[in-house]
């Protein structure tokens, strides 16, 4: 079976579509069990464009943290990359080495907000000494009065004081050292940021605040972002297109006001259903749950264990990811 | 129209391996380490069903006989003889039968200590790490002031005094001062596990303070208390060896350290006899690596986290 | 006049304090009262931020820390008198779900352990058939077989087949309360309604009332009767659930509700939020109205005494806050 892929169709959704930021072309990661390899991303395909926010949403377990790591080469043992190819800007990063990957690519090209990165923050350093670390480690030593200058526009550009400087991170609350990590992340001027669940331990208000500053740092700088979570609602605020990513495989990418409006996949239309909401009280719906054993998954399509619409087609042949309306895609063998 | 189709990769061939998540028990260090402390323990058991073990007492055989594969040996020795393959020592005791008999005492007497160390401290530790307030305070005090003293200076003067010190009373000094380790270890774990929601769920479930620490926590602390067993038998041999080299330990029953005593105070170094204060050392380091390697062993089961990541 | 099943006066706990650390003390609980009445059984939500004391009253109410002042009454009787008896029978009457579905199973034991627990501690089977039907008939309640889950190790279920063992093994105690602390938070969105679903049929065919504690006011809103919202520590306000969300009046519980996310792009949120410098933030406030810093309406007065709950209207619609000062109050 032959891989047929056409890029030339990638069109707009507003804002500066003029390039191709990252581009991921069926990317395989497996991990080794002694049973067998558990299939944690089976083929996946996602593109971000210049200025854009892309969404990658599904459950967890799905593989979308996984999926980031692939695409920063960034893949602990026992997983590995079996097949696929990630291009930055053109460049294949699964052809670069590891000290090139680390020097040229990594936090100046693409930038990574880990999941609990507010956590993973350095408690004995001051603020002001992690994103200098950061800064330095890349670009070599820098003139003291210069660095701070640069370090306290960023701080202001997350909406921080600058009296965050010189502090330390328990002196800090979630919110602000959530914070703290989006201005290491964007102190290089990367064009593309991963945040990967940035406000999964915030609170509601504190969540908002950290979201809208996000959307801040996109519409100042022009950073395309990935975001991953699981929370549609969020989604619906931060992202311009979205992509939904069940057991390892993307099963639908579109805009955003497209995907709620009218899911083509049914997975979707499951996540969509399943929203609370704070302004309509409509009964719950129930579903089952993830039934597949990840190492053996069915042949077929991947969904077709809890498919309300499953044909006998789908229990063979995998569906493709087509485009089925302008830059919606799903893969579906009911249309 | 846009299509992306998927190309079908063959799956790759399946790993076999061992020290992986199926049987953790199966660990190299684990296995190698209790081999070589095996190893020993049939030497005293098994070993005396071959060789006569009485050769062990003292003026059994002839003296200063060098091991069977000594080429040169000085004149003042009588040359080897196959009788005694690991040659003999100035009191007329077979090398052989000496170590056969020796190494399982040195054994005992860190397995005794270790052992009344350990329940004394699942005792108190629990007690402490559980049920918290002024028994926690109580013991947690107590311990640390005897972490603090030096014990085998302590030792040293308490042995002086004993009159008779076989292999249980040696044991028994030695776990005077094996507790305190122990009881912190286990109180520092009871503290944490103290907090998980099975625990909270057992409460809630109306089990009792006894069942909660003995069927819940102390079954999760299984592997924790196994590596600090073996990690205290090898302190208190070593502990044990001190005190023999210096003399005070059993004079009835041999063993490894007092067989170096009696080579120091015999000149043997001097005399060059190394293979009365060879052989000993050589079994002592058999028994530390043998019971450090089943030590980090066991913490590897116990934290998987410490199990390696093997490069692809 | 029917007793109430649980009812809580006035309690307050403070943590830190005493000989050495005297300025340290938190202050989680001041003043707390709430009432569940024995019938009809309701689920009550206590919302809340983090720090706000839901977490301190779940364990305040479960018996796992002791009051510092005020009452906690079940059916009367203050549970920090009660003797070992009625001790049992009061973890009999009042049970709970956690929020972790893999933190409360022991990993040692199979996951039918926690059932042999209630089972044996309780005294609810006479011999091993009685209780293998009562664990069938609990799973069956929430809709799991008893043959395809019991002998598994709790690394062998999925995380949605946990928590829902969580709530048979709540419910075959046949207890009056539980409290549920965040059940669904860990849970993947798309289960979430099958543990709410279960939550509500335990409620109106088993008669079995709820304390729902959470931070999620969404799906607080889809199955509670009544919501509770915390703030630091103090009722901001409280009332019937509907009129609660659709119409806050608390100014943190408008700023708590506004900054939800709407899941429809069309639907952005309003303006840019602009909250006083953090510093204010983070600092807490002793008397008064903890919201002070933060508020947009705040006055003078608001630093001087914590507002009681002013009463909205007559369905029981409450908030804490000077700007309905002109209604009747009860005391917090």
């Amino acid at each position: 079976m032959t891989v047929t892929l056409n890029w030339t169709s990638t069109g707009g959704n507003g804002g500066g579509r003029s390039g191709t930021v990252l581009q991921v072309k069926n990317l395989r990661i497996h991990y080794a069990t002694p049973t067998g390899d558990v299939i944690a991303v089976n083929g996946a395909y996602l593109e971000v464009f210049e200025g854009e926010t892309v969404g990658l949403v599904g459950e967890s377990g799905c593989g979308k943290t996984t999926l980031a790591m692939g695409i920063l080469r960034l893949v602990q043992p026992p997983g590995r990359i079996v097949h696929g190819q990630v291009l930055i800007n053109g460049t294949d990063l699964t052809a670069l080495s590891e000290p090139e990957l680390r020097q040229q690519v990594r936090w100046r090209q693409l930038a990574l907000i880990p999941q609990g990165a507010m956590n993973s923050l350095n408690p004995v350093l001051r603020v002001k000494d992690q994103i200098a670390d950061a800064i330095e480690t890349h670009e070599g030593k820098q003139p003291s009065q210069a660095l701070k200058t640069r370090i306290l526009e960023l701080l202001n550009r997350v909406g921080l004081p600058g009296r965050v400087y010189t502090m330390y991170p328990h002196e800090l609350s979630g919110g602000m050292k959530q914070r703290v990590c989006i201005a290491m992340a964007i102190a290089l001027h990367p064009p593309l940021i991963l945040a990967d669940e940035p406000t999964s331990a915030l609170d509601v208000v504190v969540q908002r605040i950290v979201a809208q500053t996000l959307l801040g740092v996109k519409a100042d700088l022009g950073v395309s972002m990935i975001l991953i979570g699981h929370d549609m609602g969020l989604m619906a605020q931060l992202v311009d297109r979205i992509a939904v990513m069940y057991a390892g495989n993307i099963v639908e990418i579109a805009p955003v006001a497209e995907a709620f409006a009218e899911p083509l996949h049914p997975y979707t239309q499951l996540l969509i259903s399943s929203i609370p909401s704070v302004k309509v009280r409509k009964p719950l719906q129930v579903f089952e749950g993830l039934t597949h054993d990840l190492r053996n998954p069915p042949p077929g399509c991947i969904f077709q264990l809890r498919c309300p619409f499953v044909m006998d087609k789908c229990r063979e042949v995998v569906p493709p990811l087509r485009e089925l309306r302008p830059h919606h895609y799903a893969a579906c063998h009911l249309y | 129209m846009t299509t992306v189709a998927f190309e079908e990769v063959a799956a790759p061939k399946r790993a076999a391996r061992w020290n992986r998540w199926d049987t953790p028990w199966l660990n190299p260090k684990l296995i190698g380490g209790f081999a070589m402390v095996m190893a020993v323990v049939l030497l005293g058991v098994v070993g005396p069903l071959f060789w006569d073990i009485t050769l062990a007492r003292v003026a059994t055989s002839p003296l200063n006989l060098p091991p069977i594969w000594v080429k040169n040996a000085p004149a003042a020795f009588p040359p080897p003889d196959l009788a005694h393959p690991l040659g003999s020592e100035s009191n007329g005791r077979d090398m052989l039968a000496l170590l056969m008999a020796a190494a399982p005492g040195s054994l005992r007497i860190g397995l005794i200590a270790a052992g009344i160390g350990m329940g004394v401290g699942i005792l108190l530790g629990f007690t402490a790490g559980f049920v918290g307030g002024w028994p926690d305070t109580v013991i947690r005090t107590i311990a640390d002031a005897v972490i603090t003293i030096p014990s085998l200076a302590v030792l040293i003067v308490i042995s002086a005094f004993v009159r008779q010190i076989n292999i249980e009373n040696m044991a028994l000094l030695l776990a005077l001062f094996a507790w305190p380790g122990p009881t912190r270890l286990i109180r520092a774990q009871v503290l944490s596990m103290r907090e998980r929601g099975y625990v909270q769920m057992a409460r809630l479930s109306g089990v009792s303070t006894f069942d909660i620490m003995f069927k819940e926590m102390m079954p999760n602390l299984l592997p924790y208390l196994m590596a600090s067993f073996t990690g205290n038998v090898s302190g208190n041999i070593l502990a044990a060896t001190g005190l023999e080299a210096l003399g005070l330990g059993p004079t009835r029953v041999p063993t490894l350290g007092m067989t170096i005593f009696y080579a120091i105070r015999a000149a043997a170094i001097l005399r060059g006899m190394w293979w009365w204060w060879g052989f000993p050392i050589l079994m002592l380091i058999v028994i530390f690596s043998g019971l450090f390697l089943v030590t980090i062993g066991l913490d590897e089961i116990a934290n998987p986290r410490l199990r390696g990541i093997q490069a692809q | 006049m029917s007793q109430s099943l649980l009812e809580v006066r006035d309690a307050t706990k403070v943590y830190g304090g005493g000989f050495l650390r005297r300025g340290q003390q938190v202050v989680a609980l001041q003043n707390f009262n709430l009432t569940i009445p024995e019938k009809p059984a309701k689920i009550t939500a206590i919302a809340g931020e983090s720090g706000s004391g839901k977490t301190t009253l779940a364990n305040l109410i479960l018996g796992f820390i002791g009051l510092t002042s005020g009452q906690i009454l079940y059916q009367g009787h203050d549970i920090g008198t009660l003797n070992e008896q009625q001790k049992l029978e009061y973890r009999r009457q009042v049970q709970a779900i956690f929020q972790d579905p893999y933190a409360v199973y022991n990993p040692f034991y199979r996951v039918k352990h926690i059932f042999d627990l209630v089972i044996q501690h309780f005294k609810l089977a006479r011999n091993r058939a009685e209780a293998r039907d009562l664990i069938e008939e609990a799973l069956q309640m929430v809709g799991m077989r008893g043959e395809e889950v019991l002998e598994k190790y709790p690394h062998q279920l999925s995380g949605g087949q946990r928590q829902r063992m969580t709530v048979a093994r709540a419910y075959l105690v046949k207890p009056r309360l539980i409290v549920a602390d965040e059940p669904v938070s860990m849970v993947d969105a798309s289960l979430r309604a099958m543990i709410l679903d279960i939550m509500l049929r335990l409620r109106d065919k088993q008669n079995i009332s709820f304390l729902y504690i959470t931070h999620d006011l969404s799906t607080a809103y889809q199955v509670c009767d009544e919501m509770v919202i915390l703030y630091q520590g103090s009722i901001a306000e409280k009332g019937d659930t509907g009129k609660v969300i659709e119409n806050p009046k608390h100014p943190y519980v408008q700023m708590l509700i506004d900054s939800i996310p709407v899941p429809d792009p069309k639907q952005k949120w309003g303006s840019h939020l602009v909250l006083p410098s953090e510093e204010e933030m983070l600092s807490h406030v002793n008397t008064g109205c903890r919201y002070y810093p933060r508020c947009p309406h705040r006055m003078d007065r608001c630093l001087v005494k914590q507002p009681p709950l002013y009463h909205i209207d007559e369905s029981g619609h409450q908030a804490a806050c000077y700007l309905y000062d002109d209604q009747p109050f009860s005391e917090q």
